[in-house]
């Protein structure tokens, strides 16, 4: 079979948008606050929520967005989020 | 866009789908084999599997039910299959084709389009082309698709690998065709 393959063009580094956020992690029923002024990363492609809580990429922690600021390294937000961060303890 | 799955569809309905082509003529066995010179290539993208005819006789519309000539491939290390829809009873002068999508970046692209001598038996020419290598009537090479690679010495077989620096341009889309045209089977 004649076989045919175009490689490499792969999609451009994600870009991503950093924001100071508290952090939390679940005690099983509620969050309990960890500590402020943490910096994470949002990927551009989305609308960051500044107020909402997002949960870590890697897991184990959940951040509430506080104020985006423009340098720094990032800790790697997963998109969803909610309103409140009791709420991932839920699930 | 594609032909229905199922239901009603019309003769124009397929020979726009098939060739992409304003060409008059409703020669359904020369369109359905993507004949050269006067249709385009069939895509044989996978997901049109079992999507057109085999053949060029007994042909029948349902044939090309859910065929999609606007199918790609992403760009990526998985070799793509290419082969033309004729037996080898079928007419002469069949054309095939696959298509990449190679986004909208500039980038460094490696092309690779190969086979052994024999998967190039019913092979006069194989061309990689970016932008669509077609104009609306089927024929000749629109100004806005240029010729990557062209071979018509496969009596070896062929082993293209090469690097392509892909500028994109919006007049010739951000698609890369690589397409076979064959000999009297």
């Amino acid at each position: 079979m004649i076989k045919c393959r175009v490689e490499g063009g792969a999609a451009p580094a994600p870009v991503y948008r950093l924001f100071l956020a508290d952090e939390y992690v679940c005690d099983g029923l509620s969050c309990d606050f960890v500590q402020a002024d943490v910096l994470v990363a949002l990927q551009d492609i989305y609308t960051p929520n500044i107020g909402k809580f997002y949960e870590l990429q890697a897991g184990g922690f959940y951040y509430g967005l506080v104020t985006e600021v423009y340098s720094g390294p990032g800790a790697i937000l997963n998109p969803t989020n909610y309103t409140n961060c009791d709420s991932w303890c839920s699930l | 866009m594609a032909l229905p799955a199922s239901g009603q569809i019309s003769f124009d309905d397929v020979i726009i789908e098939m060739s992409q082509s304003a060409h008059a003529s409703y020669d359904m066995p020369s369109f359905s084999i993507g004949l050269n010179g006067l249709y385009t290539p069939i895509n044989v993208n996978s997901s049109n599997s079992g999507k057109y005819t085999t053949g060029n006789t007994n042909i029948a519309l349902s044939d090309f039910y859910g065929y999609d000539m606007t199918l790609t491939y992403p760009t990526g290390s998985t070799l793509q299959d290419l082969f033309f829809n004729v037996e080898p009873s079928g007419l002469c002068n069949p054309s095939a084709m696959v298509v990449f999508n190679a986004g909208t970046a500039n980038t460094d692209l490696e092309l690779e389009f190969s086979g052994s001598v024999s998967d190039f038996s019913l092979v006069d020419t194989a061309v990689i082309y970016y932008g669509k290598p077609w104009k609306n009537d089927g024929s000749a090479i629109p100004t806005n698709a240029t010729i990557i690679m062209t071979d018509s010495t496969l009596t070896t077989g062929m082993n293209y690998s090469s690097s392509y620096s892909y500028v994109y341009n919006a007049d010739s889309g951000s698609n890369i065709y690589f397409v076979i045209y064959g000999i009297c089977p």
